[in-house]
């Protein structure tokens, strides 16, 4: 029992960090190359995960190959236009200028039905509301409305806006974050004399607290205080 | 750039290793292989004494690459090596003539499985 513990962990571990390195496309959207490469991992860890009696560097030694090859390929794709193409395919448009495009969609073999669902669930019920719709490499439908039946944007009734920056947390869980402080030119003590004006003497009793870039203070204390 | 240099560097020390392992197995399979004919040989004669000497080694030198094996070789193809010398020595003590040169033989075609199966050749990729 302790054997498959100490086996689970190290797979486990060794799989995390496959997939950390294989980067952070990886979580949201895989590429048909990176999905098949996911699936083997996992199964390739689970293998010798539950076999006592597969030496472990059988299941070590292709995870970290496909690894390889992964970054390879991506390594590949980034430099080469042609690679990507061939590796994930390329974008189709199957809306033009309003108009379906049925042998982008007979080639994606995608149906009517199918992007009518996927118009819908992006908000455009209505198909002449389209200019364009792109079917991703990722399987994503992007779609562009025409212009006119678009949000309006401040940009089109020429209303200024102000900037609006990140607001960035300086105290996160009861903890200081010194790095963002220091970011923002600010230190401790100017957070502490602001968090006194509030009430709170401790910032191990504020759950969050951030500075947008108005400089105003936003904060929420503890419900039970340290 | 530096992780794909680093994983490159990485499958080189897998290939290097993974011949340089293929090598020390095979050589070692072999080695045990060659031990087989002469007890063999003693067991024919009923020289039951040299029989078992032999097999004793033969159970001390597979002891010694045994650990090693581990790392690399399926558990179950090490065990059976194992079950093979630990039933010819019973049958030696017993002066089983039949038994113990069956086992023998099956004992040398699990090393010659092991020996074609860690072989780098088109069949065993496919």
């Amino acid at each position: 029992m302790l054997v498959i513990f100490v086996r689970t962990f190290i797979l486990y571990s060794v799989v995390v960090l496959t997939m950390r390195l294989m980067g952070k496309r990886q979580i949201g959207q895989l590429e048909p190359f990176e999905l098949v490469i996911a699936i083997m991992i996992a199964e390739l860890a689970t293998i010798p995960m539950e076999d006592r009696g597969i030496p472990l560097i059988n299941g070590l030694v292709p995870i970290m190959t496909l690894l390889f090859i992964q970054v390879l390929i991506s390594f590949l794709s980034l430099k080469s236009l042609w690679f990507r193409s061939i590796m994930d395919g390329s974008p189709s448009i199957v809306v033009r200028n309003g108009k379906i495009q049925e042998k982008e969609l007979y080639n994606a073999r995608f149906n009517l039905n199918e992007l009518i669902e996927q118009l819908r669930t992006k908000g455009y019920a209505n198909i002449s509301d389209v200019e364009y719709a792109i079917l991703e490499t990722s399987g994503d439908l992007s779609v562009i409305p025409k212009s006119q039946k678009r949000a309006v944007t401040p940009g089109d009734l020429k209303i200024d806006t102000q900037y609006e920056g990140l607001p960035i947390p300086l105290v996160i869980d009861g903890l200081i974050q010194t790095k963002n402080l220091n970011m923002v030119n600010l230190d401790e003590s100017w957070l502490k004399l602001e968090l006194q004006k509030f009430g709170i003497d401790r910032p191990d009793d504020v759950l969050i607290a951030s500075l947008d870039t108005q400089g105003k203070l936003y904060f929420q204390s503890r419900d039970h205080k340290k | 750039m530096k992780l794909l240099a680093g994983l490159t560097i990485l499958m080189i020390v897998f290939v290097v290793f993974g011949i340089h392992t293929q090598q020390q197995i095979l050589g070692l399979a072999s080695d045990m292989q060659e031990m087989v004919p002469n007890i063999s040989r003693e067991i024919n004669n009923e020289n039951w004494d040299a029989a078992r000497n032999d097999t004793a080694r033969l159970l001390e030198q597979w002891n010694e690459i045994q650990d090693r094996w581990d790392l690399f070789i399926v558990h179950s193809e090490i065990e059976q090596v194992e079950l093979y010398i630990a039933r010819i020595l019973s049958y030696l003590s017993s002066e089983d003539k039949a038994a113990a040169l069956a086992e023998l033989a099956a004992l040398n075609t699990q090393l010659s499985h092991i020996y074609r199966k860690e072989m780098f050749n088109v069949q065993n990729i496919f």
